[in-house]
């Protein structure tokens, strides 16, 4: 037995997958590759794997990460191979892994993830104008966006409630990437997994709303660049300084 | 569909029977008829020539005073009479999809769809499935071991359902089971067995499939009582019933479902109460089960349909209940099955009529449809898109009577709109089993002894 851990990509036409699809694509495709993997014990028995994060419908990623539980040894480049050949276009499987049992799950290190944003302004503004803005919107100490409270089913026609979260914490780093025109890039560092979730859509939302910028709401793209980890202060992928096994 | 008759006016041609071989005769036609300046009228004349083809528009059909069809003739000459639906000779030959497109999205029938044979030797007398689709003709074992590891391979899916109208009929299944689990077991995909009957119910074969993935278990005894069921030609036991429902739960299974039809010909009020005996028997063989072998939460789901009596069969002559006597029924149902481990699920009869109306329909009805599509109805499947009392207005509109279509018995002698159909099997086979419905007499399968029904004059050269 062995868990192998590999980063991979969902681009193109793969954005508008689900998670939950996402994972029924993966366990499909372990069968297709004849990738000999552990299966969950039950009724109902479902190859053993695990993601970092669940990827909103519509967000591209160049960073995903998944560990797969095998039940015979092997070589981590035949496993890409493998999967790699029977995985549909916009799936594709960058590099992979073996990891230590001793590893902790890819759910519980997860603490960031990087982004680049591209929304459109109903304005045109310069390089100068966005940086300034961008500079304004981080000096905030608190920004404050309203979530709604998740209802329970019986409580389907209760208004919605709401509350207050300061989302100023989870934002670790935004820089302008690119300015043409009305079409603005940004590059963002936020808080993702189990200690904090930020969304990007949520920011730029609140950037345009603080900072009085118009924007076209629709015209939001997210990509992910990569999920990270925070080893002794410093930020890595899940696939940095793991133990390695052959 | 073999009675396209209601469909008549919209359709240029129609397919009888299996399509494999045809399909490909007509775009040959089509693509040596498209090199000549063609005209349709053309295309289809010739079309019409090919084996399996139905030209609808090619044919008058002439009505009686009251309202019966007279005749159907061709309108040319060296346009067939009757039109015979195709069979695939060699289903080992036959190509068959190996390489599926396997959807993202969670879909109904998400799996494999192994069909292993078509044909039904059972001979129910209400199915019409059973009747249009003889003679029986298997895959071979080796042919579905191939088709298996393709499939398997190319899509990866965890489950393989064994199609087809009797997967117990199989000769070869329990060998093909094995292979499967022995194959497949380790990569955890499953084996679905729907249309197992109860009779040759394999409690072992069962107990195996269910060590790789478990799977809910259905029974369609179809009718309450023995003397229903021999009217049916069901040829099942209450005791084969009872057998099968407590092996089940000495297996561990605590949830079974029931399938039966109500308004049945000849159906009666002791008849109904056979449904509700049977569903308090499986009860009761819950309880007799030792407490350690059975599942906790016994749920038997007793789920009663209306029948529709379809052309082609031996019920074709029969009349549907009416509204009334239907609705009478379900609630006699109603007020028997209140039990708390029994669920019953009954369908909206209304939709049955309609159901009723279309199938036994003539082209007459092309008209009705044609209202309809202008008035608005559309995905009356669904419940919430369904207005009963439009569809009504509709039948007015265009002075059609639906029970005329429902409810009215058909003598023998008369010309039924799809007579011009030969689906192989004789008119005369389904006069005889409709007198023995009467009799309350069953016929036996097709490989107990031979029933006559004729397809293997046509199409078998005298074997099945």
């Amino acid at each position: 037995m062995m868990t192998i851990r590999s980063r991979f990509y969902k681009k193109g036409d793969m954005v508008f997958i689900s998670h939950l699809d996402l994972i029924r694509v993966f366990e499909r495709a372990v069968r297709r590759a004849e990738i000999p993997v552990s299966y969950t014990q039950g009724f109902n028995p479902r190859p053993i794997m695990a993601f970092a994060t669940a990827l909103g419908v519509g967000v591209a990623s160049e960073g995903e990460y998944i560990d797969i539980q095998v039940s015979e040894k092997i070589d981590a480049d035949l496993f890409t191979e493998k999967l790699n050949n029977v995985l549909p276009e916009g799936l594709k499987i960058i590099k992979s892994i073996g990891i230590s049992k001793k590893e902790k799950s890819l759910m519980s290190i997860i603490s960031s993830s990087t982004y680049l944003v591209k929304f459109k302004t109903k304005n045109n503004f310069s390089k100068e104008q966005m940086e300034e803005s961008l500079k304004n919107f981080l000096a905030f100490d608190s920004i404050i966006d309203l979530k709604e409270k998740k209802k329970k089913t019986h409580q389907k026609n209760k208004r919605p409630e709401f509350r207050e979260v300061n989302i100023r914490p989870l934002i670790k780093e935004i820089t302008l990437f690119s300015v043409e025109g009305s079409e603005v890039i940004f590059k963002m560092h936020l808080a993702a997994g189990s200690e904090g979730n930020l969304k990007p859509e949520i920011v730029v939302g609140k950037f345009a709303e603080l900072m009085k910028i118009a924007i076209e709401e629709d015209e939001i793209r997210i990509q992910r660049l990569d999920l990270l980890k925070k080893e002794d202060g410093k930020y890595m992928t899940p696939l940095d300084k793991v133990d390695i096994v052959e | 569909m073999y009675n396209c008759e209601p469909i008549a006016d919209f359709i240029d041609i129609a397919v009888l029977g299996e399509a494999e071989e045809v399909i490909l005769e007509i775009t040959d036609l089509y693509r040596r008829l498209k090199k000549s300046n063609y005209s349709k009228q053309e295309f289809l004349k010739e079309a019409a020539q090919i084996g399996g083809i139905y030209v609808p528009s090619l044919y008058d059909v002439n009505y009686n005073e009251d309202g019966t069809v007279n005749s159907v003739v061709p309108k040319y000459e060296g346009i067939p009479k009757t039109i015979r639906k195709r069979v695939i000779q060699n289903l080992n030959e036959v190509y068959y999809p190996e390489e599926i497109i396997v959807p993202y999205l969670n879909i109904v029938h998400d799996r494999i769809m192994m069909e292993i044979f078509r044909g039904c030797i059972r001979g129910c007398r209400f199915c019409q499935a059973g009747i249009i689709y003889r003679p029986v003709r298997e895959k071979s074992f080796d042919r579905l071991q191939e088709i298996t590891k393709n499939l398997v391979t190319n899509t990866g899916y965890d489950e393989i359902s064994l199609a087809s109208l009797s997967t117990s009929d199989y000769s070869q299944l329990e060998e093909l089971v094995r292979h499967l689990i022995d194959e497949y077991g380790s990569k955890k995909v499953g084996i679905s067995l729907p249309s197992l009957r109860l009779d040759n119910f394999s409690l072992q074969l069962i107990e195996e499939i269910q060590k790789v993935r478990k799977t809910g278990l259905t029974f369609a005894p179809e009718a309450g009582s023995q003397r229903l069921r021999d009217v049916i030609n069901k040829g099942i036991t209450e005791e084969d019933l009872v057998n099968a429902a407590e092996n089940a739960f000495h297996s561990g299974w605590s949830s079974v479902k029931l399938y039966f039809m109500i308004g049945l010909p000849t159906e009666t009020d002791e008849d109904l109460m056979g449904i509700k005996d049977l569903a308090f028997k499986v009860v009761d063989a819950y309880h007799r089960t030792p407490r350690e072998k059975r599942g906790k939460g016994l749920n038997v789901t007793v789920s009663a349909s209306t029948f529709v009596p379809k052309p082609f069969t031996p019920f074709q002559w029969e009349p549907q209940a009416t509204l009334d006597e239907i609705h009478e029924k379900q609630k006699l149902l109603i007020s028997q099955l209140k039990h708390k481990n029994i669920t019953f699920n009954y369908h909206d009869s209304r939709t049955s009529v309609l159901e009723a109306v279309f199938a036994k329909g003539d082209r007459r009805l092309s008209k009705v449809l044609e209202i309809a599509l202008e008035e608005g109805c559309k995905f009356d499947g669904w419940i919430e898109h369904f207005d009963f009392d439009k569809w009504m207005r509709i039948f007015e509109k265009a002075n059609i009577d639906p029970d005329f279509y429902a409810n009215r018995p058909r003598e023998y002698d008369e010309v039924l709109p799809w007579d011009h159909i030969d689906v192989g099997v004789s008119k005369a086979f389904l006069i005889r089993e409709n007198k023995n419905a009467k009799a309350e007499k069953v016929t036996a399968n097709c490989r107990t002894s031979c029933a006559g029904c004729g397809v293997n004059q046509i199409f078998t050269g005298g074997i099945c």
